[in-house]
This record gives structure tokens, C-alpha cells and sequence, in this order.
């Protein structure tokens, strides 16, 4: 399986937190920041669109902007300022990063022209709901791995 | 290996921007705020633009802005210990010094343990300003003056940067400097104090200048401790305009003394002397100005004074003379005003050197005229032939001399 890295929010337990805000184990359906294309556009009962977008992973954390990595991180030069962020590997993923399932309903599809930087998305359209509760479900198989 | 020639363009800047904004509101300690979520997405979508080299030399800049939040503590992951940091590190750095400051910030982190917290922050606010990214070298100035209050030439270097860079941010650090003027060498008192005073318009308040005087005089007593060196003599000057704008004249004229024993051939200094004199001391003031223009100065201000001089005592035209000098030395709209003024004044003379010449009277009676009822004047002006056949010699009366 790919080894896919996503930094996010820690939460008391230890695993990834919850949410639909940036950070976090789950999109961020509308707004202009919206992770996801929704059908019909906006509405939060329609369905995901299983397009290019999705939840961002990347293959390596050392590849992303400072405030995605945990502060604990910065060595001088990445620009690490994350708080109460941990870097989460999910499924202790050791593979190529490439495109394929991650997860029942979700596949792992490769941005455009990058070999490095991901999302994952619903497999096909399917309610945001569903959507948001597969992500939820892998939760458990998020484990931190700084390496 | 990073190039460390990164492509200074429009989403660099922006990037650069918002990184400096996310350090201000997470020093704010409004990590939770929409602000932030909002620039954090702004980066994102600006990441995608930079390259390799852009985003290396942004996230280096992000560690050099932790490192601050961090309360100047080494990065976690990073270097701690002078052992840590080898030769051909030292080596690269200093032989980026004004070669490439990207360059040269880079190996500044790998050979930052080498360096006491205020130098780091004085090279790093030194080299983010040579390379052209003067918001982000002022950040690191004001660190400058939080870690080395007592440094003069630190804290004068950085307090000239800011005003440059940020004067909004000036007036807020001299607010700082001046509610615990003890903590700062008293050459930073005293420019905080100069930069409060410009803010007031004409007088300053009685209660104000009080204070500001309190301030000037315990900055003066403590100078003299002071090592010497153009900063002070420069420090000194402004306080000579520090203590005209509170009106104590006797107190400016001993700064404008001690700044001459430091630098006494100093043109600039010379010229206050001058000014400050030119009430009290009219004769060693004109004596200044005149050695000023016979050395034929650039600064406006020995012609002006000289020109007003000269008027005063209805010497018209060494008047003219030196308004004409002033003239070609300023662009200011508020002299060449005073100039004219002056100039005008000087028509009076042409009066009385021609009493008879009727047209010179009605000119000067218009110009009264148009003066009191604001309006533009009817000016009378001499036909070109008469003003010919008067003998001003603007027509050749004789054919040149062939040259054989």
C-alpha cells in the first residue's frame, strides 16, 4: 500500500482530529476553500463529485508549506510552525506513492503533474455524508510517523 | 543544493507578505483566528506558483520568523551547539556576505549557534533588507532592540531602518523606548523622543513638553558616557531639533556644540549652528553662511538666510544675488514663495533708483492693489525696443569683429 502523509490536527487521543476545517481528518465541503466539488453545487446534501479534488496527502511532509508541518519540526529551514499538529501516516503505507484504493470507498488520485502531492476521493459520487464518514473510518488506521 | 537565486517575482512578494502576516497574528497568539485560516489558504494557493528555490527560500524565512516566537531559542530539529556547525559552513557563509544574501541567510541557520541572539537578529535584519525584503529586516531590527536595549549603534541602525521601512512602527516603538527610558541607551531616547515631537503640528502641549524636556535632559547628561563615533555626534543633532521644537534654544545650541567638537567641519551641523544662532548671534551666524556659500554649498539654507540678511539691511542686491542662488538650490514650493516674497519686497528699490519713471510707480500701485483684492495683477510691461534703445544691450549695436 502507498505510503501516504498527511499532517493534521492531534487530537486528546492521539489520533488524527475530526473535522471540516483545515487540518483535520475530513473536507471542507462549501466556502471558498472548499476541498470538494458538491452536486448540486453548495448544497451539503447533494453528492461529492469524484473529481481531482478531495482530502490533500502528500508523499513526504518535508514537501509542504511550514504551517503544515508540526512546530516541533522545524529544523531551521522547513518553516515548521503547526501546533498541536503531528505528522500522520495512514496504514503504515510503506509503498510507492501512487495512485489506488486507500480505503473502502476511497482511492488515492495524483494532482495534476505532481508525483508527489495527492488527494483522496470517494471512488465515485456518492452523498457528502458517506463521503465524510469513510474518511472518518480510516481514523483508526492513521498512526504518527515523523520519519 | 538549492540555487539560492530565487525568482523575486509577484507570488514571491505576496508569499513573503503573508508569511510575515502569519507571524504577526500567531505573535498576537490569535492562532485560532478566521485571519489566520484565511492567510493560510491565501499561501496555498500562491504555493502552487513558486518553485522549488521560491518555496526553499520561504520556508527558510518562516524558521527564521519561529525562531523569534520561539523567544530566540534554536529550532527543535535544528543546530544548538557551536560543535555542530563545520568549517566549510562558516566558509560559504561569509563568502556570500554581499555576494547573495539568499545564499548567505541559508548558512546563517546552519552556522547560527556561532552567533549570540542579537547579532543573529542584527545579520539577519541586515541581510532580509540587502535582499530587498525590508518588512521582513525590520521584524528583525525591532528583535534587535528588544535583545541589545543598551547598544547605541544597534539600536540607532535598527531605529533609521524602521522609520524607512515602517514609520507607523516607529512611533509605536518610540511610545516603548520612552516609558522606560532607563532600559535604553540614551541615543535611542532621544530619537524616540524626536520622532514623538514630529507628530505635533505647531506647539506642543504644555504638559508634554515637560515630559519631552525630562527625557532630553537625562539623555543629555548621560551622553557624554557614551563611546564616541559619528552616531553620537548625529544623536546630538537631533536633539538640537529636538530641543527648537520644545524652544530651548540655549539647550539645542549646547547640543549643535558638542555635535561640532565631535565633527566640526560638518556642513549640515555648521548650517544649525547657523540657524540657531541667527537671532541671538546675527554677525556669527552671517559668518557661517558666507564661508557656507563661498565654498558654494549645495544646501539651500546659507543662500535663504543670507538673502533675508541682506534684505533686512536694504542691501537689495546682494538680495537678489542669494534669492537667485536659493532659488536654483530647492524645488520647495513654500522657500520659492519666500523668495519671491522677498524679491518682491526688493521692488521698492526700483522705485527710488528711478523716481521718475511713472510706469514703475503704477506697477507697484497695482501690485498693492491686486495684493489687498486678491486677484492677479495688470502688469505694465516694457516694449522690447524701448527697452533696447535704453542701452540694456540685448541688441548688438556693432557687427562682430571678423577674427583674422
Amino acid at each position: 500500500m502507498a505510503r501516504i502523509v498527511r499532517p493534521m490536527l492531534k487530537d486528546i487521543d492521539g489520533l488524527p482530529l475530526i473535522g471540516i476545517k483545515a487540518k483535520c481528518l475530513g473536507v471542507r465541503p462549501t466556502g471558498p476553500s472548499a476541498d470538494i466539488d458538491l452536486n448540486p453545487p453548495g448544497n451539503t446534501n447533494g453528492n461529492v463529485v469524484s473529481n481531482s479534488k478531495g482530502l490533500s496527502v502528500s508523499a513526504d511532509w518535508r514537501t509542504l508549506q511550514g504551517f503544515l508541518i508540526p512546530e516541533h519540526l522545524d529544523d531551521g529551514h522547513n518553516g515548521a510552525k503547526g501546533k498541536n499538529m503531528a505528522v500522520f501516516v495512514h496504514g503504515n503505507g510503506t509503498g510507492a506513492f501512487a495512485e489506488g484504493p486507500v480505503a473502502d470507498g476511497l482511492e488515492l488520485l495524483l494532482k495534476p503533474g505532481n508525483t508527489t502531492a495527492g488527494v483522496i476521493r470517494p471512488v465515485a459520487d456518492v452523498p457528502l455524508t458517506i463521503f465524510q464518514n469513510d474518511l472518518k473510518s480510516t481514523r483508526p488506521d492513521w498512526e504518527i510517523d515523523e520519519s | 543544493m538549492p540555487s539560492f537565486d530565487p525568482k523575486i517575482d509577484e507570488a514571491f512578494r505576496e508569499y513573503a507578505k503573508l508569511e510575515l502576516r502569519c507571524h504577526l497574528i500567531l505573535s498576537a497568539g490569535q492562532e485560532d483566528s478566521p485571519d489566520l485560516a484565511d492567510v493560510e489558504e491565501q499561501m496555498t494557493l500562491l504555493w502552487e506558483k513558486l518553485d522549488e528555490d521560491q518555496r526553499q527560500c520561504l520556508n527558510g524565512m518562516a524558521s527564521d520568523l519561529n525562531w523569534i516566537r520561539r523567544h530566540f531559542e534554536p529550532p527543535p530539529k535544528g543546530r544548538k551547539t557551536p560543535n555542530e556547525v563545520s568549517e566549510d559552513d562558516q566558509r560559504e557563509l561569509r563568502s556570500a556576505v554581499g555576494v547573495n544574501w539568499h545564499k548567505f541567510l541559508h548558512f546563517l541557520r546552519l552556522c547560527a549557534p556561532l552567533s549570540s541572539p542579537d547579532m543573529l537578529a542584527v545579520l539577519r535584519a541586515r541581510a532580509y533588507t540587502a535582499a530587498d525584503m525590508p518588512e521582513i529586516g525590520g521584524i528583525f531590527y525591532e528583535q534587535v532592540i528588544k535583545l541589545a536595549p543598551g547598544s547605541s549603534d544597534l539600536g540607532l541602525e535598527a531605529l533609521t531602518h524602521i522609520k524607512a521601512a515602517n514609520p507607523e512602527r516607529l512611533s509605536e516603538l518610540a511610545e516603548e523606548i520612552v516609558s522606560s527610558p532607563l532600559r535604553y541607551a540614551p541615543a535611542m531616547v532621544a530619537i524616540a523622543v524626536q520622532e514623538l515631537l514630529n507628530r505635533y503640528d505647531l506647539d506642543v502641549p504644555t504638559t508634554d513638553r515637560d515630559r519631552y524636556l525630562v527625557l532630553l535632559n537625562d539623555v543629555f547628561s548621560r551622553l557624554p558616557f557614551e563611546p564616541p563615533g559619528p552616531d553620537k555626534m548625529l544623536v546630538y543633532r537631533e536633539m538640537a531639533f529636538a530641543y527648537s521644537l520644545l524652544r530651548d534654544e540655549v539647550k539645542g545650541h549646547a547640543c549643535i556644540e558638542e555635535a561640532l567638537k565631535i565633527a566640526p567641519e560638518n556642513e549640515d551641523l555648521r548650517i544649525l549652528k547657523g540657524m540657531s544662532l541667527y537671532e541671538s548671534d546675527t554677525d556669527e551666524a552671517v559668518a557661517i553662511f558666507q564661508d557656507l556659500t563661498q565654498k558654494k554649498t549645495d544646501d539651500v539654507h546659507p543662500y535663504l538666510f543670507l538673502a533675508h540678511y541682506h534684505l533686512t539691511r536694504k542691501n537689495f542686491g546682494l538680495s537678489l544675488e542669494m534669492s537667485r542662488n536659493a532659488w536654483s538650490k530647492t524645488a520647495d514650493n513654500l522657500v520659492r514663495a519666500r523668495l519671491l516674497e522677498w524679491q518682491t519686497i526688493s521692488l521698492e528699490q526700483a522705485a527710488t533708483l528711478d523716481p521718475s519713471d511713472e510706469r514703475i510707480k503704477l506697477n507697484v500701485a497695482v501690485l498693492i492693489n491686486s495684493v489687498q483684492n486678491a486677484k492677479k495683477s495688470d502688469w505694465r510691461i516694457e516694449d522690447p525696443n524701448r527697452l533696447t534703445s535704453n542701452g540694456f544691450g540685448f541688441v548688438r549695436t556693432q557687427p562682430p569683429v571678423p577674427v583674422s
